[in-house]
Parts: C-alpha cells; structure tokens; sequence
C-alpha cells in the first residue's frame, strides 16, 4: 500500500516537472477544434438531473451556472448541492457506499482519495478519459490516476502563492522583499505603522492553520518536507522545530490579522482597504478576492516569498482539486456526459469567467494576460521554481492532518506550547504510519 | 372482566406508537452501545474494540475537556439560566405591568440556537463586529474575543443564557402566578418574613415548575453543540469543544465511530441521570 501511494506520487510529481504541468497556458491545441466542446444547435428537449456535491458555499452560483449550461448543452443538469468543509467530508463518505453516491463531487487528491479508491467507492472514468484527454495538458491525466486508473477530472490545478495588497504596498512604497530577513523586516515596519502583516486567521475555518507552518517548514528545507509528509523524517525533526520557533516568533510579535477573522469576507475587504499586507493561499483565492470586488494588478499582487535557508529554495506547493464520481451513483453515465462536457470549451469558459481557473488547453496564455494579468504573472513566476510539492493536506495521512489542523490552531493561541503540540503530531504520527506500512 | 378488555383495546391502540418508539429510539440506542464497543471508520468493517473507547472517553486529555467544558455549561446554565430568572420572576410577581418585561425577556427565545450564534459571532467579531465599533467610538480597543480559550466557553454560555433566560423566567412566572395566596399570607400572619415564605411556602409549591425547568436547562447543557460550533467550531483547536462537539468530530471528522458513539452513550447516560428525578417527579404526579 505503501509503495502504492509513493508510487502514485512519485510519478505525479515526475510527470509534472518534466511536462510542466502547471495551465494550458500556451498555445491553442488542434484538440480545441474538435467538437466536443460545442454546443448543440438545437436544445435538447428532455433534462436529466445528477447531484454534484461541493464543500465551497461560496462557488455555489458558480455550479448552479455550469448546471444551466450543461442542461442546455447536453440535456444533463449537474444540480449543486453546497456543504460546509467539515459536513461535507463525513457526508460524503456516508453516502458514496450507498445508492445516494453523488455523481460528481470535488475532492482532494493523495491520500484523501486514495481511501475511497481503495474502498472501491469511485468510478473508473477512463472512458471518459479516452474522449477528452486531448482537452488537457500532458500529465493531468497521470496526476489524478491511481494504480493505472484515472479516477478524477480536474477541477483545479493550482500553486499556493502569497497574495498582497497594493493599497499597502503604494502607501508605504514598498517592495518585495528578497531574502527572508528583509521580509521579517517589513513585517515590524508594518505593524509599527498599525497594518496587519498576514492574513492566515481561522474565523469560519479550522482547516486554514497549517497554511503558514507549512509554508515556513519548507521554505526552512523542502527535503525534508518531502520526507516529513512521507513518513521518512519526525515532527520533532530540528528542520520542523525551527519552523515553528520562527512562527512562534512571528506570533508573539504579532505579524497577523486578528484570528477571527473570515478569509472570504473579511481578509479580501483588508487587501483592499490595505489594512492586511499578505494572505497566504492557493491560487485559486484570487477568484474569491475578485468575487468580493477586488481587481489583479490593482487591489493585489502576488508573490512567492523568498527561502528562509538554502534548503528551501526553489520549492512551491501544488494543490490539484478534482472532481470524482461515486461509484454506486444511480446517475453514473449521465454523469460520465457531464464529465465529457464539462471537459469542453463551454465549461473551461465559465470556469475560467468566475473563477478564474486553467485547466484545459481551452483558454489561451492571451486569454490569461488579459482576463487576469496577476494569474499571468504567476504563471511566469512559478517557472523559476521547478520543485514542486504536493500540499499537506492531501500529502501525508488524514489521520495526520486532521490532528495536525487541530495543534496548530491551538498554536495560534498558545505559540509558546510549539514543542508540547509537535510532540503530540509526532505522536499522532507514529501511531498512524504504520497502518500505512510504513516504519515510521 | 369489561376492564380487562378495556385495556386490551387501549394497548392495541399503543401499538403503532410503541413501533415507532422502538423503531426511532430503540434502535438507535442498542446500535450506538453496539459502536461503542467496536472501532469503525465508516468505509472498512467494524472491529471489536472491547471498552477501549469508553477508556479513551475518561483518559483522552481533549475529552477530558470536553467534559470540564460540558460541566461548565452546566454550572453556567443552572446558575445564570434557572437560579437567576427564578430570581428576577419572583421580583418581577411582585410588579403590576410586567408584561412590557416577559415580553423583552422572551424575545430572544424565539430565535434558534443556531440564529442566536450567528448574531452573536457577528456581534463579537472583531472586524466590523457590532461591539467592537461600538467600543471603538469610546476609543476602547478589544483583542478578538472568540478565539481566546480563556474566555470563549464563558462567553458562548453568556450567549446561551441570553437566549434560555426569558423561556425560563416566563415559565416561572406563571408558576408564581397559579400559587395560591393564602398559604402565603397565613404564614406572614404567623410571622414569617418574606424570605422565609419564599423559600419555605412559595419555593416547594413551585417544585413542579422547578423541575421541568432544571430537568430542561440540564438536558439542554449537556448536549450541547450548536453555539459553540456555529460561533467558534469547538475551538481554537479544540480548547471549547463540548462532549457533543467531540461526538461529532471523532464520528465525523475523524471518522472514529466506535469513539463517537461511546461518547453519545456517555451523554445519553449523563443525561438520563440529570433527567431521572424529573421523570420520577412525574410518575408520581400521575398516581396521585
């Protein structure tokens, strides 16, 4: 089990590098012509419903949206249904073994699949693989197969970056700080002019703590985050210790936005306000700051922040959401229409519209540049970093993840309890590793 | 011989409501002792645990907090949401036009606990919170209240009590008011002051009241789930989860069933004892 999933990740992460994975980007494709992204001439007449289940309430109208256009397109009407993160994962695994599967529904990769896969609670889309491969570029399809059996379309592919804000920027006429030192600096100069350095807060959301220790453990030796999320190296480690020694400090020395705080209300209103400076997030939290009016390139920026040790450079997190099909779903081939749909020109249009998200060869480097010039920016900036890692919470075991989400929300409001909570995670490891046959 | 076949017909009668008792209460409660001894986590087959989970309840240093938090709620609920509008009803008995008070009192009862958490998340927030621009006109400046394990659990019960309080005082009232005076007024004739004849007269008389509101306020506390979940998720981390949060997160989050369902049958136990005097209270009440 263990090899499989080393197996697994190995080759996701070889095929990403030397493909590039990263957004179709590029130039348009001859599969763009082809036709399956078309609409039909004429609406079809009768509308099948399949039950599409999402944890983010906030892209709710965005489904709906995609619902109406694949019912128009195709006569299957993907109906959303949005849950809370933490809801949403136990229902999800309640019904997928029952006849209440949903037909499609978003999901996280690694091991978070990997235990509904090994269930056998997923659908085997290779069929519809064979019709839409050619929509996206080389190594998706790797990336989102398990023991030879792609499982998932995506539904994003994307890095996590550090967004700014440019009211802060403009006002205080700053500039990216370039070794860690100088961005430790800006983070005091900041506070001591009354602005909040980082927006990573749990207001509404328990999962966001293991945003900035992670960020920091592999910026510190990306290596050893590497083994760390494998089982190959400890919690107790001196690379994670010294990660959460700089945290603690950054905590105490106040650097972040009051923790309270909401980050798809509140931290976009402080980009732009420029009461925040930074918000460590996946790139898709640009869809959600210009859904609450923000705009690229004038309200916010991003960046990557520099490593705090050699060790660290070079490295960027990567985050691939798809979107699976319970297996037991009494909706499964009108789901796998959907899929091939949802595949096309028609679907990567509203996908990239409202939220910004590249996932087909569809939507152009042009398209890119002028629809979001910071998403473009991005995308030249991650060349420059060709180690690529995949997040921790769909790297290392759940059972890990979830008891570390825990420590390191208590971390946020205890800084000083850092070696008595890595200590726990180490813990918590050790006990969960070996059922991964891992000899930890 | 005509009683007997009475009361064969009234036992037919309760067939169909016996049947949905054992069906929705029954079942579920011998299934859940059933997990409790069991480790599943949903997708594999369960696997006998024996009372390894019932051990973790007491010994598991986050449950073990979770089960102060719940005692605190307890306190907190008795103390703030039975004790003192039991106090505020018997000053209240005493004013002519009281209504414009229930009234006022009750209003947050209407609310769900659910609402009354969102309002009061909202209320306390410390970016573009209600209280905290309130405050910030006095040029008082606050830290983020929810997120302070010292002080959220009590917080949160303060919320709980602003919306428990005016149900509570309401049914107080109208059990003050259904007391009959003259015992009342023999005692003060015989020289009881009046907190003798509170507690000696007016308080046993109030006794069925009483228990229905204690035996509510201690079922209500120990279970639970929806204000501290909606205001804060049981945390930071999980510093004011209370034993329902815990249920919920290790069945749910955690996936760890036969932990989550111990939990329940500890809650179920908790509140079968905090509601045993009640019941008798009202077998009683029938016989006589």
């Amino acid at each position: 089990m263990k090899k499989t999933i080393l197996l697994v990740m190995v080759i996701t992460l070889a095929i990403m590098m030397v493909f590039g994975l990263a957004y179709a980007g590029g130039e348009k494709k001859g599969a763009e012509k082809e036709a399956a992204e078309k609409a039909p001439e004429k609406a079809p007449t009768e509308i099948r419903e399949i039950k599409l289940y999402h944890d983010n309430p906030e892209w709710q109208s965005f489904w709906e949206e995609m619902g109406e256009a694949s019912a128009q397109d195709i006569g299957v009407r993907a109906v959303p249904t949005a849950f809370e993160t933490q809801v949403y994962k136990s229902r999800i695994k309640v019904d997928l073994p029952t006849s209440r599967a949903p037909s499609v529904f978003k999901w996280w990769f690694g091991y978070r699949a990997f235990e509904l896969m090994k269930a056998g609670l997923l659908a085997d889309l290779s069929d519809v693989w064979a019709k839409v491969e050619k929509n996206y570029p080389p190594g998706i399809k790797e990336a989102l197969t398990i023991d030879g059996v792609p499982y998932a379309l995506p539904f994003n592919v994307g890095y996590w970056v550090w967004f700014y804000s440019k009211a802060v920027y403009k006002k205080y006429n700053l500039s990216l700080p370039k070794t860690w030192d100088e961005f430790m600096k800006q983070l005091e100069f900041l506070k001591s002019k009354g602005v909040y350095g980082i927006g990573n807060t749990i207001g509404k959301s328990r999962w966001t703590s293991f945003i900035v220790p992670m960020e920091l453990i592999y910026r510190v030796d990306a290596d050893f985050y590497v083994r760390l999320m494998n089982g190959k190296a400890h919690y107790t480690d001196p690379e994670a210790v010294k990660a959460m020694e700089i945290w603690k400090e950054m905590l105490e020395k106040g650097y972040f936005a009051p923790m309270d705080a909401t980050y798809v209300e509140d931290l976009p209103r402080m980009l732009k306000e420029g009461t925040l400076a930074y918000a460590p997030f996946g790139d898709w939290y640009g869809g959600i700051l210009q859904q609450q009016g923000l705009f690229p390139e004038q309200d916010y920026g991003v960046f990557i922040p520099p490593p705090i040790t050699p060790r660290g450079k070079d490295s960027i997190i990567l985050e691939i959401s798809p979107l699976c099909a319970g297996k037991n779903s009494p909706d499964l081939e009108a789901a796998k229409e959907w899929y091939v749909w949802y595949a096309g020109k028609h679907s990567a249009q509203i996908l990239w519209e409202k939220l910004r998200f590249v996932n087909t060869v569809h939507i152009t480097a042009d398209e890119i540049k002028k629809g979001d010039p910071t998403l473009a920016h991005e995308m030249d900036l991650i060349k420059n970093y060709p180690n690529k890692m995949i997040r921790f919470w769909e790297a290392t075991p759940v059972e890990i993840v979830e008891y570390a989400v825990d420590a390191f929300n208590t971390m946020l409001v205890h800084p000083n309890q850092y070696m008595v909570l890595l200590k726990g995670i180490e813990e918590k490891a050790k006990e969960v590793w070996p059922k991964y046959g891992v000899n930890y | 011989m005509e009683r007997r076949g009475k009361l064969r017909t009234d036992t037919l009668f309760l067939i169909p409501a016996m049947v949905f008792v054992l069906m929705s209460e029954l079942v579920p409660i011998v299934y859940t002792t059933y997990l409790g001894f069991m480790d599943w986590d949903i997708i594999n087959p369960p696997k006998w645990a024996g009372i390894s989970n019932y051990v973790k309840v007491f010994s598991t240093p986050e449950l073990i907090n979770a089960l102060k938090n719940t005692i605190y709620w307890v306190l907190g609920t008795l103390i703030f949401a039975v004790a003192f509008p039991l106090f505020i009803a018997a000053l209240l008995n005493r004013v002519k036009r009281r209504t414009i008070f229930k009234l006022i009192f009750f209003i947050p009862s209407t609310l769900s606990p659910t609402v009354a958490a969102i309002f009061w998340r909202r209320t306390l927030a410390s970016q573009k919170g209600a209280l905290v621009s309130l405050l910030d006109l006095f040029g008082v400046q606050i830290q983020p209240i929810l997120t302070n394990p010292q002080i959220n659990t009590f917080v949160m019960i303060g919320v709980w009590v602003w919306q428990f309080f005016g149900i509570n005082l309401i049914l107080f009232l109208v059990g003050l008011e259904t007391i009959p005076q003259e015992p009342v007024e023999a005692a003060m004739i015989d020289g009881a002051n009046p907190r003798q004849a509170f507690f000696r007269i007016i308080l046993p008389l109030l006794k069925p009241i009483s228990m229905l509101v204690i035996a509510n306020a201690l079922i209500n506390s120990i279970r639970m789930f929806d204000i501290p979940w909606v205001m804060i998720q049981g945390g930071p981390g999980r510093a004011s989860e209370t034993l329902a949060i815990s249920l919920y997160r290790e069945s749910f989050l955690l996936f760890k069933m036969g932990l989550g369902s111990a939990i329940a049958v500890v809650i179920s136990i908790m509140t079968l004892l905090a509601s045993y005097r009640y019941i008798l209270t009202l077998g009683k009440g029938r016989r006589a």
